[in-house]
């Protein structure tokens, strides 16, 4: 997979410097029927695939039709045709993601709706039990649904941040230390008990101190690297970062 | 570790989202994503909080509108506000919540703040107003629009020469407030402001000592039980990395010599990209510089304040004698020039291949900007392709001051009159491929907010000059003479890049231009037009035979173009596409009629 590509790329941990992302390949490709454009953008579309279907479902969709517009949303944007418009001035894939989703929804679905009842192919899998047990928890009555959108994209972002945090920390005694530092990665400084935990993972508590470091460093760095993969180029990740930041203060 | 069960966040109550994000509370996750990296580090800091949402702010700032939250760390969070009355924009610096527990904070901050506020200097960041809103303190300062050197040094350390010409303005304003009696104390690169000019800005002056009351130890001595946060503060404050031994050990003590400590560790810093270590390389050993800035660099970072230079008016000099005087001995010019080549092997395949192509960005509609629609589609030799999809939701509209095509890119100054600048192939591809490679392009080298204009120069070669290894291509311009100083004084690194085309006459064929089912005109740029606007009209004119509507026959909608367009040249690409809002009031058999007006009529 694509993704697991770049973070390999990315182990030196001094590395704010923008790379070529999976949402700037299909924006410079010049073929946008190309496999690599059509594979990157399918990696990109299925890890934020729930904020779409959280944005459908709170426009007002049955969770019926809500999972077959997703599914024909992105079967339709898979297509080639449909990557045809995708432009270098589109930025981010966030407001790109929203916009195509808005105007599909607009104009499209019934078309594409009546293609998926007569066997229409559908590209991309997700868990539909799963997103409407989510979607459940969401905060519908106070949030409109480009709101419920950001929300839920900066949380997938969030929970993409945090998977790659899992796979740096594949072997079993790291996994451990993982889970227990996890626990912390967001604990006021006074409140952390370095001692317990350098206890439990038979350690110094220096080291302790200094592991937690690094995850909290590794973890904001894997967050800026997620969200370059998702503007086109590098002036935005400092804005997007910033929004994103904004909206998951929010809570 | 039981997922399901926790709802609620441990740390800030907050409610736990579910989902792939797991166990991890959204907004802690905002707040340590904005901690500053010196949060980060195990020193002696205040830990960061979890800054108040616009929403919070505005019953408490009437008289402010506030806009953004700009950033946040240890010391507070800092918004982007208005303030209503002066059509000012500012900086609102809230201290974070758990500062105002000391009883004695108030008259101190009081104190402190007069004494800040009283600051008059270009290099230092104006405070306005302070004071205390529901029990929260804030600053109110001057904004600037700009970056932080602590940003700028993410990407690793600066050029030598750009180094030297920050140094001497942190000087000035340094030197200035230790007239006043003022220490900074916390002097680090996020500190250290640079706006759009170049110019340095020093931020948050005396704040580490109001918040940390480092010259106040009798305040506390006394106190067995003191609160947590207060005794963390007590101790130490400033940031560990910047900050003189002597700061350390006995923080009451501090004199202004701590500040040109900090200085030297920034310039250190700047010059290698990293921080020094226990025992002290000279960055000369490191990187290739001026072995006459390891003296100052050192001299700076004296262990003792006595062997330090004793004025920050001292620092200066130093640095500006090594701008002024060339190296003995060596030759200068290949020593730079090596240099910079090092820094475009080091930094072009990163910081350089991160060169961006920026076309005519956002939409407003209801301007006449926003009328102007364009769109980049492929090349559409010979017939005209109007895409299905309605026009205004795939639209991106010309701004003012958005000219043709603008790569938005980072630069080298290599000498006094030119400037070097790499273009990532992934950009050029799409965007210049549609340029005969044969022929030289002309491009124009702006500052960021493209209204002054700094070089010009060509690309050419398109296809055969990507530099393979790094995929870029690289373009050299010449500057503009009155602009070369302030470019080297300044960091002018993010440039703007127009292309030229011809200033032809522009005759559109009506074949051209068509009109979808919407009223909608479409005008596609074929590969053969060159086309140079300077006033653009399109009008909807009725018929010359009255029809039998009177009202409707009458009525023209004229859509003018041309108000923004009087001192800019428009460029138009070829596969460019021109399209109209709607004409609402456009009935069957009216013409559509393009008014173009050759650029310098």
């Amino acid at each position: 997979m694509s993704v697991s590509e770049s973070k390999d790329s990315n182990q030196t941990p001094p590395r704010p410097l923008f790379v070529t992302t999976q949402w700037s390949v299909v924006l410079a490709a010049k073929d946008k029927s190309s496999p690599e454009c059509a594979q990157a953008l399918e990696t990109l579309c299925q890890a934020y695939w729930y904020p779409l279907y959280a944005f459908v479902r709170s426009s007002g969709y049955s969770p019926p039709d809500a999972q077959d517009l997703t599914q024909g949303f992105f079967a339709q944007l898979l297509a080639k045709d449909f990557l045809r418009l995708v432009e270098p001035e589109k930025g981010r894939f966030r407001t790109f993601l929203k916009m195509a989703l808005k105007r599909f929804l607009a104009h499209e679905w019934e078309r594409v709706r009546a293609e998926k009842r007569g066997g229409g192919q559908v590209c991309l899998s997700f868990d539909t039990a799963m997103a409407e047990e989510l979607f459940q928890g969401d905060r519908t009555d106070t949030l409109d649904p480009d709101q419920i959108y950001d929300r839920r994209w900066a949380l997938t972002l969030l929970g993409e941040v945090l998977s790659r945090l899992d796979s740096d920390h594949s072997g079993a005694v790291k996994a451990t230390e993982l889970a227990l530092l996890k626990l912390y990665l967001t604990s006021e400084r006074g409140s952390i008990p370095y001692a317990q935990i350098a206890a439990t993972l038979q350690t110094t508590e220096g080291a302790a101190r200094v592991a937690l470091h690094r995850l909290r460093r590794r973890f904001r760095q894997l967050f800026r690297e997620v969200i370059s993969e998702t503007v086109s180029m590098p002036s935005e990740v400092e804005e997007e970062l910033r929004y994103v930041i904004s909206v998951l203060s929010r809570g | 570790m039981s997922e399901t069960a926790i709802r609620k966040c441990p740390r800030c109550g907050g409610e736990l989202p579910g989902g792939p994000s797991g166990d991890i509370c959204p907004r802690c996750a905002a707040a340590l994503l904005q901690a500053t990296q010196t949060e980060m580090s195990d020193g002696p800091t205040r830990r960061s909080f979890t800054p108040p949402s616009l929403a919070e702010l505005a019953p408490l700032f009437p008289q402010l509108e506030v806009l953004e939250l700009l950033g946040c760390g240890g010391m507070g969070a800092v918004y982007k506000a208005r303030q209503k009355e002066l059509e000012r924009i500012a900086a609102l610096k809230i201290l974070p919540h758990d500062v105002g527990a000391d009883s004695a904070f108030a008259e101190r901050f009081s104190r402190e703040a007069k004494a800040l506020a009283r600051l008059n200097h270009p290099g230092i960041v104006t405070i306005y107003d302070f004071g205390r809103a529901n029990g929260r303190y804030y600053l109110l300062m001057e904004f600037v629009d700009g970056v932080s050197l602590g940003k700028l040094l993410e990407g690793g350390r600066v050029s030598p020469r750009e180094a030297l010409a920050i140094v001497p303005q942190i000087c000035d304003a340094l030197q200035y407030a230790h007239d006043q009696g003022i220490i900074h104390r916390d002097i680090k690169p996020e500190n250290i402001l640079l706006d759009r000019r170049g110019r340095a800005k020093v931020a948050d002056f005396g704040l580490a000592k109001l918040m940390g009351h480092v010259s106040e130890p009798r305040a506390e001595s006394g106190s067995a039980a003191k609160p947590a946060a207060l005794t963390d503060a007590g101790k130490v404050m400033g940031t560990p990395a910047y900050m003189a031994p002597e700061q350390a050990e006995h923080p009451a003590a501090v004199d202004h010599r701590a500040d040109i400590y900090a200085l030297g560790v920034v310039l250190y810093q700047m010059l290698t990209g990293e921080l020094p270590a226990k025992r002290i390389e000279p960055p000369s050993s490191k990187v290739q510089v001026d072995v006459r800035l390891d003296e100052i660099v050192l001299r700076a970072l004296e262990k003792e304040p006595a062997r330090r230079y004793q004025h920050v008016s001292q620092v200066k000099t130093a640095v500006e004698t090594i701008l002024q005087t060339p190296k003995s001995g060596a030759p200068e010019h290949p020593t730079r020039t090596a240099g910079a080549l090092r820094w475009r092997r080091d930094h072009v395949a990163h910081v350089l291949l991160a060169a961006a192509v920026l076309v005519a960005l956002a939409l407003f509609p209801g301007s006449p900007w926003g009328r102007w629609v364009l769109r980049q589609v492929g090349h559409a030799r010979g017939t005209t392709q109007i895409p299905a999809a309605p026009r205004q939701l795939s639209a991106i509209a010309a701004r003012k001051g958005d000219i043709g095509v603008y790569l938005s890119c980072l630069g080298l100054v290599e000498s006094s009159n030119s400037v070097t600048f790499s273009i990532a192939e992934d950009y050029v591809q799409p965007m210049f491929k549609k340029f005969d490679a044969g022929q030289p392009l002309p491009v124009v080298a702006y500052n960021r907010q493209a209204t002054e204009e700094f070089g010009r120069g060509a690309l050419s070669g398109l296809d055969n000059q990507i530099d393979p290894a790094t995929g870029t291509l690289k373009c050299t311009a010449k500057l503009v003479p009155e602009h070369a100083e302030l470019m080297l004084r300044g960091l002018f690194l993010n440039i703007r890049l127009r292309l030229e085309t011809k200033h032809d006459v522009t005759i559109v064929p009506a074949q051209a231009i068509q009109r979808d089912s919407e009223g909608t005109f479409v005008w596609v740029i074929t590969p053969d037009q060159k086309v140079t606007l300077r006033r653009v009209t399109v009008g909807a004119i009725g018929p010359r035979e009255p029809a039998q509507d009177q009202q409707g026959s009458r009525a023209q909608e004229v859509q003018d173009f041309g108000n923004s367009w009087a001192e800019i040249e428009r460029g138009l690409l070829p596969g460019e596409v021109i399209v109209t809002q709607p004409f609402k009031n456009l009935i069957e058999g009216q013409q559509a009629h393009f008014n173009l007006e050759k650029a310098g009529d």
